[in-house]
């Protein structure tokens, strides 16, 4: 069986596995785990970057925020339909990340990793800066009336589970496609030796400016079906906290795998939803479990996985 | 052909080369010799376009390439094979050799014609470049640069650490590609090694070339080693 149909059975294995879990799954769970695909989108954007280019950013929720914003202000002051509203988020989010990649990719190592918090940071300055619009760390609840696409209440779980899947399944196969396409080569080729790359005659900087676009395009879809499905837009998802989730949903995972962002949120969602159960103190669990998978398994989860199975994408 | 001329380079303010002139044509192999430090993976870079001219030209078949960047370089023909092979050790000797290929747009053949010169690689296919021996290393990082089907090689101690077997299969493919037409620029330490494979000889010190000489009067003249590099 050849490696292209091997992925594609694994993929829609994982997204079959995926719709029957929202009919087995009890309803507070079901629930976590729309939002868990919405937060997966985001890590598979950071994974791009991170995982396949090697390009460490410490800013990614500037881009989650910008597609959130995107969305969220254009429903609230221009009536916005919210497929409208979705597009004006992905377009928000396309010309952060170029502007964004443009500058910060005259840096590399740690200056690249600074250079992209600073620039989230001073996105989150000015979302509180511009309060009258944003309400700042208040936020702003996006209405159920205006939460309906294609006649589907997106504020009920069915249909906003399944448009979190849809989402997701896109994402997905667009990255297993990226992975196997000529790019997608390159980009790892970037990641393992940038100079090695050059010399073999690829455009070392357009190839990373087109990730940083890929990778903030996506983190701004994932930050704009976030307002559309569950109804809020605030600050805090333009905060640093926000900018390191997806390094560690993608750590957990396994970088440069296709469904370690997957793997990685899940993970993560739940071990702070149930440690939490038992301790306010379950920062400390959440540490400590890190620490332990970072010392046993340094490439993730799938990439424990892929040690057996080499194949795995 | 490949023609450098008077080039001028520096790390820095540390200049390392001062008017380093040299030239290769199709089907020739040109070596370097000459002490540590005394420029001779710099004039490989410098031609590879990593490191900026201060002064001089490099001309590749009477086009300036002075100013063309790095990763415009290899389309131009010109591949580079640096000292420590520099593989992308987490991918596989086939993924290795798919990078050279789509480099050039270079088809299924090329990788056959690569594999041909270097069998052992084919059965290492699956494997990870950083799993592999060191002469497996070199025979993929020579691989993969045949891949981008080159006009101009630029091999930076090619036969550094390998055992003899080795060296002499890295020598035969040097010499199959002199026989297709590439041109070799290849910088070398060991001595019997470039009398056997070069056809001639520029001896760089501090910078310059100090002198260029067919490999035949080398051989009549073995004491002009003993001045060039004191051995």
């Amino acid at each position: 069986m050849s490696q292209a149909t091997r992925s594609v059975l694994l993929h829609s294995f994982v997204i079959a596995l995926l719709v029957v879990m929202f009919f087995v799954l009890p309803e507070y769970h079901s629930g976590n785990l729309a939002r868990i695909l919405v937060l997966a989108v985001f890590a598979m954007g950071y994974n791009v970057l991170f995982g396949y280019t090697g390009l460490l950013s410490l800013g990614h929720a500037l881009f989650f925020a910008s597609g959130m914003y995107g969305l969220g202000l254009s429903i609230q002051f221009m009536q916005a339909s919210p497929m409208l509203a979705m597009i004006i988020g992905l377009i928000t989010a396309v010309v952060v990340s170029c502007v964004i990649g443009f500058l910060a990719l005259r840096t590399t190592g740690v200056a690249f990793m600074i250079v992209t918090l600073m620039f989230a940071q001073a996105g989150f300055l000015t979302v509180l800066f511009f309060g009258k619009y944003t309400r700042g760390d208040e936020g702003f609840v996006i209405q159920r009336a205006q939460r309906s696409m294609f006649g589907f209440d997106l504020s009920q779980p069915f249909p906003r589970y399944f448009a979190a899947l849809v989402l997701f399944s896109i994402c997905l196969f667009l990255i297993a496609w990226l992975v196997h396409s000529r790019f997608g080569k390159t980009l790892v080729a970037i990641r393992e030796n940038e100079q090695r790359a050059r010399m073999l005659g690829y455009d070392v900087q357009r190839h990373k400016l087109v990730a940083v676009i890929i990778s903030g395009t996506m983190s701004g879809a994932a930050g704009a079906a976030y307002a559309l499905l569950f109804g809020y837009a605030g600050a805090s998802f333009a905060a640093v906290q926000y900018s390191i989730l997806p390094l560690l949903y993608v750590l957990l995972g396994g970088a440069g795998t296709t469904i370690g962002p997957l793997i990685g949120t899940v993970f993560m969602f739940y071990l702070i939803d149930i440690s939490s159960e038992y301790t306010e103190a379950y920062m400390l669990i959440a540490g400590l479990v890190l620490i332990l998978l970072t010392l046993f398994a340094p490439h993730g989860i799938a990439g424990l996985v892929r040690k057996k199975l080499v194949w795995l994408p | 052909m490949l023609h450098v001329n008077k080039i001028e380079v520096a790390y820095d303010r540390v200049q390392v080369l001062f008017g380093l002139s040299l030239s290769v044509n199709r089907g020739e192999i040109l070596c370097l010799l000459g002490r540590n430090g005394a420029g001779k993976t710099t004039t490989l870079k410098s031609i590879m376009g990593l490191l900026p001219l201060q002064q001089g030209a490099i001309t590749l078949d009477d086009e300036a390439i002075s100013g063309l960047p790095a990763h415009d370089r290899p389309a131009r023909g010109i591949a580079y094979v640096p000292q420590g092979r520099r593989l992308f050790s987490e991918l596989s000797v086939r993924q290795n050799m798919e990078v050279g290929l789509m480099a050039s747009g270079a088809g299924r053949e090329t990788q056959e014609y690569a594999l041909s010169l270097f069998p052992r690689l084919r059965e290492r296919l699956k494997q990870r470049a950083e799993t592999l021996s060191g002469g497996e290393q070199q025979m993929l990082a020579m691989a993969r640069a045949i891949c981008t089907r080159p006009e101009v090689i630029l091999l930076d101690e090619p036969t550094e650490g390998l055992q003899p077997s080795m060296t002499s299969l890295i020598r035969d493919v040097i010499v199959e590609m002199k026989g297709n037409g590439v041109a070799v620029v290849l910088v070398e330490q060991h001595v019997d090694a470039v009398l056997s494979v070069a056809d001639r000889v520029t001896f760089v010190e501090h910078g310059v070339d100090a002198e260029t000489v067919d490999v035949s009067v080398l051989k009549e003249q073995p004491e002009m080693v003993k001045q060039y590099l004191g051995v």
